[in-house]
């Protein structure tokens, strides 16, 4: 397990350990119980969970007697409503979310789907929404219209030319460069944003999140003999009875098992539900027939939360966990490596992943396991009139660099990033402003530059030549800039 | 009720060295000038008609001196 | 197409068109490396993928040297990931078929005809030519006599040849050895005639000479002495044309600078026979004497060259002889001593011809030599077998097929070569020089000299020089343009060699630069290319080059590509190449650099503030005291404090002297002068170039019988330029005049 994760779950469990009073524990005791060699790593944690305010200063927590604050420097507490839903968590059995809920209990499952068929289901629904976004309309069957919605709104696709197709743009190059747990984040992000009016909703979407990094994919680890013992937990808070939802790869293990959790939709407010259908469009949750009052999650949606944050940085860690989750067919990894005669090497079996590519690079040969291809002018032209940065070609290539080369000192050859990014330059080599040339035909050069100083407040001066008297003032700004002139002319 | 004399629309062009002459070298060929302001090595002011028409001859500038490879 | 099983076990992929992909890092790489060299033409060999493409050529070559159909089709099944396509198996088939099913061999001086399978035999039988060539009879010493054919053992290939094998036998079915052959006896007259008919039936005879029964033809006494190491690679490709105890004709490609000529003097320690060595110029030969008696202990007696220069008494018995394509394949008239060495070469029966650079010898001037020497067995030598007119075909026919191919990465990991650091400098045109070259009414030779001359080019090659002489490197100045290397040259103060430089002022300058230490850099013309040895160079800063000539950058890096004392981590030679952009030179520039990217080599491109604003993530593999500084070069040229060229006065002198020169001139007299080889006709005639015209002109009439003529005309030649330049300079004063206004 990570070390982070540990310091973590080390600071947080022994802090909820402190029952006297309110829990509050000196900084320094708590030192004391970690190994020399790793109190860089604890401190480092301290420092996070203070950031997060899941630590606080004991000075802060309310209804202590101002007398006692003085004993209190030094001390920090778990913050109060974060300590009680942790004993919580800790404590009470096995629950689902939704599922304590008699209202809304389901019958038993008698159709369970195999967990394979709803990651299979969710693979192919997602490729499809990223090829929609790679090749844009007319690529057969697109997305529901609220996907396309989304794309537009996000930003990630634009109407083009006559036809008004929607294309992909330069952000959503970036997204298609994604992880597949930043990609499904990124949405959700989006959809938070455009609620962000309506506070309820947003509170309801928040916690509907929350409420499924809870979820399990498939029935999990059986819950040990005696748990219940409250007390037996706290002096020995021993990971076993419930893990904590947070690590990617405590998560995969769980995911072991062929039964798949189901869960009631009914349990769901109106807004969580829209978002839940969304999910459903999307793959991210499975549902078998529109008419379905159950549905079941992935592993995408329940990494959500904590899963993007882990993708963000390729620590040997997130790989690990990322070919596990491919050896569990979970959208499988594309490697590349680029060449220094410009030729690319990718495995991969994709056609989505081939459409990527073809985004940038010409490609030459399809194999059964591998593609190849060659970086020239015009393939990256192609790729950069359409936005797209160069950085982002080479972060993608970067990102999803074959094992052979990941060690290589540079990942791509220097050659290649270079000869991109100059192909770049040459289409900014030369920068157009539309501007309105001022001559002025003052006397002395003194009043020219109060103009000319006038017209950089502005932001707006384009050119200044002194001698000449010439003035380029950027377009929006003349108006201003003349009657400025005027005034200062001898009348 | 300006008394500032001359006001001219226009682009200004930022570029490198070569460019600008390949641009004067556009002008000179034309049957009127589109150059208001020949600025400094670097930069030039001209008509935003033209702006067009010298974007495109720099492309194609660009695209005769590349080579291709052959397949 | 679909995978196998266990396609990670298996390092290459199949395409129906014939290319195959091999991956470097796969379980029996290495196997298939050399199995598919053997087999293929390579396209190009990066580090991690490699592809190769059958051809017709390529499949002979394979059968050539004892490689048959169904061993190919077999071993590349077991090493494809995918199921070899039908057709790429038909493809083998069909150019497998006739090719290499007959061979002409050379026995105690007898031509026979022979083949494993007695159908193919009658079927050349067929044809009426070989048929009335067909000798029957006496044959009692050739094994069983009697019966339709002769038949006797196969000459066995060697294991290290058949390694192969292994590889086809773990495939389904087994193969069948072929031990025993036919043959029938052909008069020796009509040999030519039967090779033209069998080639005429699809039925290529490929020509094997059997030395070790040649009891007619005397022995050379000569052998390696004891302390000449052949190195692995050379070995190699030997044992491609000895495998099975005769001398296969053929070619073999090696990197320049990795030990050609050290391969051809153990070919012919080998054969043991006459042997005739043909070179592309007076220079070579000198070499190649050297070499033979540097590694052999060849009597003098023995050894023999024939230039315009040297007429050396050929021995009676065996001799080695060195000469010129151009000496044998004159047509005009002969002097009269040329003329009786000429008659000695025909008449004696030669066991090895050697041909030097064999890729510039166009088709008709080797069969003018083929004409004149009757050569047993024939080896092509040479770095690139890349032309631009791509007559290669005709060489496989001519010669032979391709032995072996070295790759120039593998030599340089082990190394045998230097590793080389290509450099593109872009260097932007100035205002005034850019202006004259977008000028169009300009001839396309005026506008190449200004941007050659372009003095941000100039400061740059300026500021390179200084470097690397402060860094005790040895440099060369490369550039084709005569009137480009005498201004580069006089500005930075170097000595330089043109072809109008006469004999013993270049061997005056290379002896300045290969001891003095004062003396560290040297510019060059086209003769640098081929008729010079400077094996102590390792830095080369290309100005001006040959319109896009491969085969020129590869032969240019060639010239540094020997390795260094100082091999360390890292790179130990350099390779720029000085680009003016906006200009047409930067299209010539990536067309020449083709070549030498299939093989590995990486050009960095360096263009003025490249480095602001790219994060840098990268480790330079440049020596740590070059990485600041090459990281703007331009600009630190231009901030030069004590350039020749510091301000705008001066480049406006240049480019008044540029533009009033007659360059033309120059240009065809150092053409007229060079002894010119046969490769620049070449790629001139496939560029499309106008002077093409007068200079084919020239080609038949050179000789190197006009070796008399040729030191005359370099002292007129120099008066001429001489005089010229005197009114340049008056002229300059003009231009210069009309640039200052604007100013």
């Amino acid at each position: 397990m990570d070390n982070e994760m540990m310091a973590w779950s080390h600071v947080v469990l022994s802090s909820v350990q402190i029952r006297a009073g309110d829990g509050a524990i000196s900084k320094d005791l708590l030192k004391g119980w970690v190994r020399d060699a790793y109190t860089g790593v604890h401190r480092a944690a301290v420092r996070q969970l203070s950031a997060l305010r899941v630590l606080v200063r004991a000075q802060e927590l309310s209804g202590a007697a101002a007398a006692a604050q003085q004993q209190r420097r030094g001390m920090i507490a778990l913050n109060p409503p974060f300590r009680k839903n942790l004993l919580q968590a800790l404590l009470t059995p096995d629950v689902a979310p939704w599922k304590d809920d008699p209202r809304f209990a389901l019958r038993p499952d008698k159709l369970t789907p195999s967990r394979a068929k709803i990651e299979g289901e969710m693979r192919r629904k997602w490729e499809a929404v990223l090829h929609f976004l790679v090749a844009s309309d007319g690529a057969g069957a697109g997305p529901t219209p609220s996907v396309r919605a989304f794309m537009q709104q996000a930003g990630l696709m634009a109407r083009r030319g006559r036809s008004e197709q929607l294309v992909i743009t330069n952000r959503g190059y970036e997204f298609m460069l994604r992880d597949i747990h930043v990609q499904a984040w990124m949405f959700v992000l989006s959809l938070i944003r455009s609620k962000s009016s309506d506070a309820q909703a947003r509170d309801d979407l928040l916690s509907f999140l929350f409420m499924l990094s809870y979820c399990t994919v498939s029935a999990a680890l059986q819950p040990l003999e005696g748990h219940h013992n409250a007390q037996s937990v706290c002096a020995a808070p021993s990971l076993s009875c419930k893990p904590l939802p947070a690590a990617p790869s405590a998560s995969v293990n769980r995911c072991s098992e062929k039964v798949c959790e189901d869960y009631p939709l009914l349990a769901l407010t109106p807004a969580q539900a829209q978002l839940a259908r969304d999910f459903i469009d999307l793959g991210l949750l499975y549902q078998r027939k529109p008419s379905s009052q159950r549905f079941y999650t992935t592993e995408i949606a329940v990494n959500l939360v904590f899963g993007a944050a882990a993708a963000e940085h390729p620590s040997r860690a997130v790989i690990q966990a990322a070919d596990a989750s491919a050896q569990l067919d979970l959208a499988p990894r594309m490697t590349i490596i680029v060449e220094t005669n410009f030729q690319v090497v990718a495995y991969t079996t994709s056609d989505l992943h081939v459409a990527m590519l073809t985004l940038f690079l010409e490609l030459r040969a399809r194999l059964p396991n591998m593609v190849i291809g060659v970086i020239t002018r015009e393939s990256v032209r192609q790729a950069l009139v359409t936005g797209i940065k160069a950085s982002q070609i080479l972060n993608f290539l970067k990102w999803h660099a074959h094992p052979n080369v990941i060690n290589r000192r540079p990942m791509i050859p220097e050659n290649i990033a270079d000869q991109i990014i100059l192909w770049e330059r040459e289409r900014t080599r030369v920068k157009y402003d539309a501007g309105t040339l001022l001559d002025l035909p003052f006397e002395g050069v003194h009043d020219f530059d109060k103009v000319a100083e006038y017209a950089e407040e502005l932001g707006a001066c384009l050119w200044a030549a002194r001698e000449k008297r010439v003035l380029i003032v950027a377009a929006a700004a003349v108006n201003k800039v003349v009657a400025f002139a005027d005034g200062l002319m001898p009348s | 009720m300006s008394n500032v004399r001359t006001s001219r629309k226009g682009v200004l062009i930022t570029c490198d060295v070569p460019t600008k002459q390949f641009i004067l070298h556009l002008n000179s060929k034309q049957a009127q000038g589109f150059i208001i302001n020949d600025l400094d090595e670097t930069h030039l002011f001209v008509e935003a008609s033209a702006v067009h028409e010298i974007r495109e001859q720099l492309e194609r500038l660009q695209e005769m001196n590349v080579y291709v490879r052959q397949a | 197409m679909a995978l196998k099983r266990d396609h990670e076990k298996r390092p290459l992929w199949v395409c129906p068109d014939g290319h195959i992909f091999l991956e470097a890092h796969t379980p029996l790489y290495t196997q298939a490396y050399d199995f598919l060299v053997a087999i293929a033409e390579p396209v190009a060999r990066p580090e991690f993928v490699h592809e190769y493409r059958l051809t017709p050529f390529s499949l002979y070559a394979a059968v050539a040297v004892a490689i048959d159909t169904e061993s190919i089709i077999r071993v590349l099944n077991r090493l494809s990931k995918v199921e070899v396509p039908e057709g790429v198996n038909t493809f083998i088939r069909d150019h497998t078929q006739r090719c290499g099913k007959a061979k002409l061999v050379l026995k105690r001086g007898r031509y026979y005809v022979e083949s494993p399978h007695p159908d193919v035999l009658r079927a050349l039988l067929k044809d009426r030519e070989i048929e009335t060539a067909r000798i029957k009879g006496d044959d009692e010493e050739e094994g069983e006599a009697g019966g339709e054919f002769i038949q006797s053992e196969a000459a066995q290939e060697m294991d290290a040849n058949l390694e192969f094998k292994q590889l086809a036998a773990e495939a389904e079915g087994g193969g069948d050895d072929d031990d025993q052959v036919m043959h029938f006896k052909v008069s020796s007259e009509q040999v030519e005639a039967v090779k033209r008919a069998a080639l005429s039936m699809d039925y290529p005879l490929m020509e094997e000479y059997d030395f070790r029964h040649d009891v007619t033809n005397p022995n050379l006494p000569m052998q390696l002495k004891p302390n000449t190491k052949i190195r692995q690679y050379q070995e190699k490709s030997l044992r491609k044309m000895f495998g099975n105890g005769r001398a296969r004709s053929g070619i073999i490609v090696l990197p320049c600078g990795a030990g050609k000529t050290l391969t051809g003097v153990t070919a012919a320690s080998t054969v043991k026979k006459s042997t005739l060595v043909l070179c592309t110029s007076g220079v070579s030969v000198i070499q190649w004497k050297y070499q033979f008696q540097l590694w052999t202990d060849i009597p003098e007696k023995n050894i023999a060259c024939f230039t315009s220069d040297t007429k050396d008494a050929i021995n009676p018995d065996a001799c080695v002889l060195i000469t010129t394509y151009s000496m044998l394949s004159f047509s005009g008239r002969r002097a009269a001593d040329v003329e009786l060495i000429i008659n000695q070469i025909r008449n004696r029966e030669w066991g090895l011809m050697l041909l030097d650079e064999v890729h510039v010898v166009p088709a008709t001037m080797f069969r003018k030599v083929l004409n004149i020497c009757n050569a047993h067995c024939k080896l092509g030598l040479t770095a690139t077998l890349v032309r631009e007119d791509d007559l290669i075909s005709d060489l496989n026919f001519l010669i032979g097929p391709k032995l072996y191919e070295a790759n120039w990465m593998d030599l340089t990991a082990g190394g045998y070569l230097a590793n080389v650091q290509c450099v593109e400098a872009w260097c932007p045109m100035t205002a005034e020089f850019y202006r004259e070259y977008l000028n169009e009414s300009i001839n396309h030779r005026k506008k190449e000299l200004l941007y050659v001359t372009n003095p941000n080019k100039f400061r740059t090659c300026e500021f390179l020089v200084q470097y690397h002489q402060e860094r005790g490197d040895k440099i060369i100045l490369f550039a084709d343009n005569v009137f480009a290397l005498r201004r580069y040259s006089e500005l930075l103060g170097i000595p330089y060699i043109y072809g109008g430089t006469r004999e013993a002022e270049r061997q005056r300058i290379l002896g300045l630069f290969r001891l003095n230490t004062l003396v560290n850099c040297i510019g060059l013309s086209k003769v640098g290319d081929t008729s010079i040895d400077i094996p102590e160079a390792n830095v080369i800063i290309q100005v001006s080059s040959h319109f896009g000539s491969r085969r020129q950058e590869a032969q240019r890096l060639g010239r540094i590509l020997r390795p260094k004392a100082n091999m360390g981590e890292g790179f130990n030679a350099f390779f720029y190449t000085l680009v003016s952009t906006g200009t047409s030179e930067m299209f010539f520039s990536a067309k020449r650099q083709q070549y030498l990217v299939d093989q590995g080599y990486t050009f960095k491109v360096h263009e003025p503030n490249l480095r602001v604003g790219v994060a840098v993530e990268r480790e330079s593999q440049l020596l740590p005291c070059l990485v600041e500084v090459v990281a703007d070069l331009v600009e630190h040229a231009n901030a030069m404090q004590n350039s020749k060229l510091k301000n705008k006065a001066a480049e406006l002198d240049l480019l008044a002297t540029v533009l009033n020169s007659d360059t033309d001139k120059a240009d065809d007299e150092e053409n007229e002068v060079l002894e010119r080889t046969a490769v620049d006709a070449i790629d001139d005639m496939s560029l499309g170039r106008a002077k093409v015209q007068r200079r084919t002109g020239n080609m038949s009439e050179l000789s190197g019988a006009g070796g008399a003529r040729y030191v005359e005309f370099a002292a007129n030649a120099t008066d001429k330029v001489i005089a010229r330049e005197r009114q340049e300079k008056s002229k300059a004063a003009l231009f210069k005049m009309r640039y200052s206004k604007k100013a």
